[in-house]
């Protein structure tokens, strides 16, 4: 049975892009994801690894600002950055993205879906219901921002037509964090690869979701990019 | 075609010569209509001088014939029209099958162009002559500009050109070190960058590396030169850290070794930490009457032609010479069997080079101190037919007479000018030596370093040494340590350099015709009238003569200029200086600027819901919102429909662009308290306050309300386009006042509806049960949190519109489904989404103002009767000085509703003024024709003694009409604000 955003509350701002692409959907929390695309699943793998796009912006994160942020993040069992604009990995497969001294947004692992990231929410809500509140602010970044996952050894290429930061490998390693601009609007850039393969998280302001998947299209074409869903971006994983 | 006609059978030289071409791959092409068969590699001009077609197109001003001069699209005379695109550089670009080609700027035929009759009116058209002439009478010049328009056309733009054709965009690139110009200089110094792993792009504007090693002549042995070129371009290819653009130019040095490079239908954006100039020299031209002629050529275009393109420039060529360069040229001319039929040297002393020992062998006849006087031009064939030599007595002066000489080409060879302008684009300064003609560059930033030709350097082993040096100077600076000591040791000019540059290679003729400026069609007549009419500074000489200002920018002309101006002037050419370089190095299109158009557009999580609802969008900044639902033609019905339906049933609007902003901490109330104009220190959880915001100089800028969610934490809308200045500014008190506090901008993180009208309250209740929705409970300006729908929510009742109405605000991505919960619940009340313009109508009905529209860079409270926002009693909040101050002067104005009844042609609109006879006493801000109050109504700013109810107002609107409107008691709708408080 094929799966319809619309019969999910949450919805992505893409999904009628998707759809128009054939978009086989899977169902993760209370929202849907893509899959695959039409036939393309036996050459998803092999598009991820050259050039596609997966959209993720309804996999959870999180933002977590304020004077006692990063010692409410440690609290909690994670690891942080040591200094701004810098991501780490952690064992689930979260990302934690240091924006500032005070500032983090964690991404969640789309394969371990909530795990982290509800848990981190219950706990926080029942602090702050606590005394005294910790000054360390939750921040919807799931719903601020929109979140493609660009992969493939040609993403420094594709963005170098968006935007002015050198992505490339030896530059912008694994764990790097940008706060940029991308086709003219603000965004933040993680490269957080998988296995062997260049993966950067392309996150912006959630309400130039359809603007910005367009330029990315737009701009993939020349390298014969194309959008992937969730399976080939996890195959990704498993190939070191 | 002149000649031999539309012939693949042309004769070409032999090989070695036509490194481009492929001898095997015809190709076939169009010129003014006629077939043209050329060789794969050709570029239009060498395929068409192939065919003896030298005029190939018309100058700018006086539409004189014009061919090839430096075959390196360093000039306009080669300016063609292609289907895609005016004044393509013919000697530049390829041919290929099927290109359709037209000469530019004729009337009649390229050959017969009646405009240029133009050319007999020269003496009448002095330099400064559009200055001087044709400023009266008053607006006159509209009319020739038309006609000087048409006159001096530039090709025409083709708009029905496919978007494939013309799809440009940018691209960034990154190197450690970019070199500019791979010639010898440039190839040295790319692999000597090329080190430990260090990023170098090498960026040539030719089809392949090499530069002057393609084409010109370092020794007596011409295989110095091939060798010496290929063994650097195999070493590059070898090297995978070397990253070369060919057909690439560099068109722009900026701060931060920022560079613009453009190579087809693209720009690129090349930030390097390191910068080499390698970009050679530009070849002068002599200046003499006839100079201009086609088949009179620069000697390094006559190499191009033969060494590139295979293709003989003459039958019988002269060659004109300053320095040894011509001699190189004539022994290549010679060698490739092309008869040399003369050398004139204007040197009085014999040339004492290697070439001029291996011509022996060719018994070419040198006349000694001599100059070619003028040249003159075929009739039929447009081309060099014949020069008049004479001997030089004096600077730029000859004897009276001299001898005639046939020749079909003139090849010239009196000196270079440095490629200096990416060098002076980074500061860099030209300096003259007018002892040695020679030029120099130095002052040039740190991190730039320049190479070859461009830094003095002729000999080829000096050439190459220098590049050498700067690549070694550019890693000492990647090293970190400054090391500037690879700077040239003594003698920066190598022994060659001395003789590169003839002094004075100019000779002005009684008749004129001697071009300075073949872009502007300038002699040097206009250049020293210049200097006469008071312009003696180079740079006025440019801007009054134009000297410079064309296509070329000064490439040939620059030189030229400045001498004569100096001699003009009785000063030097070094004191004189030559005009400033500015990018781009070379013409760029429009396209290549704008690049792929980026517009960032944003849009609600149910953008796609109104646009299935039929709605008319508009853009509010970056936003995109619903007008009103209906059809573009019946805007005004649509819009009282909907005001109808919130007025008796219920409406739904789209929020999600209203600004959101979280402000969290235990100072949260302090904070608003010192921000905004109003109390917030004992606003009750769970209840929303009005807030407005002012500057320091008490002028009202913003407006929203602040909801308080926790002890802690206040949830603070503000105006669609004003939320991003709300946001820093409060980012920027903050850092002064430093209170516990932390900031964040949510506005994307919700997405909002405005449920208004009387049955709001049943469409929500059947939503959220587990809110009781009742007035008591659920007070007007109350705020709670709870589940619509199922999807987590705030709801504030707020009365924008004067309705009961629920502002529910959800996360961004549940947007579209709170939209059509609503929607399918609310079916049974005659729920129906209203627009933007709908809730104007309304809210102006309510008598609520809108900031930006109601309120201008002056507006205070008071004047918009707005005290009641206002705590006075509060200590310190931004602009409560200036507030208090402005309180104690005399009113200025006052905002005002008015009202009147008026056929809709005469209701007024926004800025239509308030008038007392001829005197503006105010303008209105807002004012529409209310559908629930049958009338029409507005806001205007009046004086202080028209803004009692009652009073009569005389606004001039559309066609200078006056209408009478009376000042009416605000709000207009409602004043006991039952409604909204149901």
């Amino acid at each position: 049975m094929t799966l319809s955003p619309t019969n999910h509350r949450r919805r992505s701002p893409l999904y009628r892009q998707h759809q128009a692409m054939n978009a086989e959907f899977f169902q993760q929390g209370d929202a849907l994801l893509v899959d695959h695309y039409g036939a393309s699943l036996g050459t998803e793998a092999g598009q991820a690894k050259s050039l596609g796009v997966v959209d993720l912006s309804c996999v959870a994160r999180l933002g977590f600002k304020g004077p006692e942020a990063s010692g409410w993040i440690q609290e909690q069992g994670l690891v942080i950055p040591e200094l701004p604009n810098q991501a780490v990995e952690t064992a689930d497969g979260t990302w934690v993205a240091r924006l500032s001294a005070n500032e983090f947004m964690l991404l969640d692992n789309p394969a371990n879906p909530e795990l982290t990231l509800s848990a981190l929410r219950r706990r926080h809500a029942h602090a702050m219901n606590g005394e005294p509140r910790p000054q360390a602010y939750l921040l919807e970044r799931g719903d601020s921002h929109a979140c493609l996952a660009v992969t493939g050894e040609q993403a420094p290429d594709m963005f170098a037509k968006l935007c002015a930061i050198d992505l490339r490998g030896p530059h912008f390693a694994n764990g790097s964090v940008a706060q940029t601009s991308v086709a003219s609007s603000n965004a933040i850039v993680i490269r957080a690869d998988r296995g062997n393969t260049p993966v950067f998280m392309l996150l912006f302001d959630i309400s130039l979701a359809e603007y910005q998947w367009s330029c990315v299209l737009d701009a993939m074409q020349e390298f014969g990019g194309a959008p992937i869903g969730l399976t080939a971006l996890q195959a990704l994983s498993s190939d070191t | 075609m002149a000649g031999s006609g539309a012939s693949s059978t042309v004769k070409r030289l032999p090989k070695p010569f036509g490194l481009l071409i492929d001898r095997d791959q015809p190709v076939s092409f169009e010129f003014e209509g006629q077939t043209v068969v050329g060789l794969q590699g050709d570029t239009i001009a060498s395929a068409l001088v192939a065919h003896g077609q030298w005029l190939q197109s018309r100058s700018f001003k006086y539409h004189r014939p014009r061919g090839p001069l430096t075959m390196a699209g360093q000039d306009a005379n080669t300016l063609v029209q292609l289907p895609s695109a005016p004044n393509t550089l013919a000697d530049t670009y390829p041919i290929a099958d099927g290109l359709q080609v037209q000469a530019q700027n004729y009337a009649g035929s390229l050959r017969r162009d009646w405009r240029s009759y133009t050319g007999l009116l020269a003496r009448f058209l002095p330099v400064g002559f559009y200055y001087k002439t044709f400023f009266r009478p008053r607006g006159i010049w509209e009319w020739w500009a038309r006609f000087f328009r048409r006159q001096a056309g530039l090709g025409e733009i083709n708009q029905a050109v496919s978007r494939q054709e013309y799809d440009f965009d940018k691209q960034y690139k990154f190197a450690d070190i970019a070199i500019v110009g791979g010639g010898p200089a440039g190839m040295r110094a790319a692999l000597e960058a090329a080190q430990d792993g260090l990023e170098v792009i090498l960026i040539d504007e030719n089809p392949r590396l090499g530069g002057s090693l393609n084409y010109a002549r370092f020794a007596a042995d011409r295989k110095l030169a091939e060798e010496t070129r290929d063994e650097l371009v195999k070493q590059i290819e070898q090297n995978s850290n070397i990253e070369v653009l060919c057909n690439t130019v560099c068109n722009g040095w900026h701060a931060g070794n920022w560079l613009a490079l453009i190579a087809a239908n693209r720009l690129y954006k090349l930030r390097a930490r390191e910068v080499i100039i390698c970009s050679g020299s530009l070849e002068q031209p002599a200046i003499f009457r006839g100079n201009d002629i086609p088949g009179v050529v620069m000697s390094s275009a006559a190499l191009r032609l033969v060494n590139l393109y295979a293709v003989a420039p003459g039958e019988q060529v002269v060659v004109l010479t300053g320095n040894d360069e011509g001699y190189a040229t004539a022994l290549t001319l010679a060698e490739a069997g092309v008869v040399v039929k003369a050398i004139v040297d204007m040197r009085t002393e014999a040339s004492s080079s290697e070439f001029n020992t291996a011509l022996a062998h060719y018994s070419i006849p040198i006349h000694q101190g001599c100059t070619v006087y003028e040249a003159q031009i075929d009739k039929t064939t447009q081309r060099v037919c014949r020069v008049e030599i004479r001997a030089i007595v004096g600077k730029g002066e000859c004897e009276d007479s001299g001898i005639m000489l046939d020749t079909d080409c003139l090849v010239m060879a009196v000196g270079y000018m440095p490629t200096y302008q990416l060098v002076c684009q980074a500061g860099g300064q030209l300096s003259y030596d007018d002892a040695s003609s020679l030029f120099s560059l130095d002052s040039y930033p740190a991190h730039m370093e320049i190479a070859g030709s461009v830094n003095g350097q002729w000999d080829l082993q000096a050439v190459l040494d220098d590049g050498k040096r700067a690549a070694q100077s550019a890693l000492s600076w990647l090293g970190d340590d400054g090391d500037d000591s690879a700077q040239l040791p003594d003698g920066k000019h190598d022994p060659l350099a001395a003789g590169i540059n003839f002094s004075w290679p100019m000779f002005p003729h009684p008749k004129g015709k001697e071009f300075v400026d073949f872009d502007e069609d300038l002699q040097i007549a206009d250049i020293i009238n210049a200097t006469r009419d008071g312009y003696e500074n180079i740079q006025l000489v440019k801007r009054y003569s134009t000297c410079g200002m064309g296509p070329s920018q000064g490439r040939h002309s620059a030189l030229a200029a400045a001498r004569l101006v100096a001699d003009a002037t009785a000063t030097t050419v070094a004191e004189t200086g030559v005009t400033t370089a500015r990018p781009p190095f070379a013409a760029e299109t429009l396209a290549h600027n704008a690049g792929r158009s980026f517009y960032p557009a944003r849009r609600s999580n149910m953008h796609h819901r109104h646009m299935e609802a039929g709605a008319q969008m508009m853009q509010a900044g970056a936003w995109y919102r619903p007008a009103y639902y209906g059809k573009a033609d019946d805007m005004a019905a649509s819009i009282e429909e909907e005001v109808d339906n919130v007025r008796s049933n219920v409406g739904i609007i789209d929020v999600s662009t209203l600004g959101g902003i979280e402000i969290q901490g235990p100072d949260a109330a302090e904070f608003l308290n010192r921000f905004y104009t109003f109390a917030f220190a004992k606003q009750k959880v769970g209840m929303a306050r009005y807030a407005l915001l002012c500057n320091e100089a008490g002028v009202v800028i913003d407006d929203g309300v602040a909801c308080r969610l926790h002890e802690h934490h206040y949830y603070v809308t503000a105006t669609t386009g004003g939320v991003d200045r709300v946001f820093q500014s409060m980012l920027k008190w903050n850092l002064q006042w430093g209170l516990q506090v932390d900031i964040s901008n949510s506005t994307s993180a919700w997405c909002g509806v405005n449920l208004a009208g009387p049955n709001s309250r049943q469409v929500l209740a059947r939503l959220c049960p587990d809110i009781d929705l009742s007035a008591a409970a659920f007070p007007y300006m109350g705020v709670r949190e709870g589940a619509v729908a199922g999807i987590p929510a705030r709801i504030i009742r707020v009365g924008f519109v004067g309705e009961l109405g629920y502002e529910v605000h959800v996360p961004q991505q549940f947007g579209e489904a709170l939209w059509d919960a609503i929607m399918d619940d609310g079916q049974s009340e005659g729920i129906a989404p209203f627009g933007v313009e709908a809730q104007r109508v309304l809210r102006l009905e309510k008598g609520h103002i809108i900031i930006g529209q109601d309120t201008d860079a002056m507006s205070n409270p008071r004047e918009l009767q707005m005290t009641w926002a206002v705590a006075g009693k509060k200590p310190f909040f931004v602009g409560g000085r200036s507030i208090r101050e402005l309180e104690a002067l005399p009113e200025q104005r006052v905002l005002v509703g008015f009202e009147l009844e008026v056929e809709p042609a005469l209701i007024p609109k926004e800025a239509h003024l308030v008038m007392a006879d001829e005197t503006m006493l105010g303008r209105v801000t807002s004012c529409v024709q209310s559908p629930t109050l049958g009338k029409a109504i507005g806001l205007a700013y009046v004086p202080p003694e028209l803004s009692a109810p009652g009073s009569e107002l005389t606004i001039k609107v559309d066609e200078g009409k006056r209408v009478t409107a009376q000042v009416s008691q605000l709000p207009f709708y409602d004043p006991d604000n039952q409604r909204q408080q149901l």
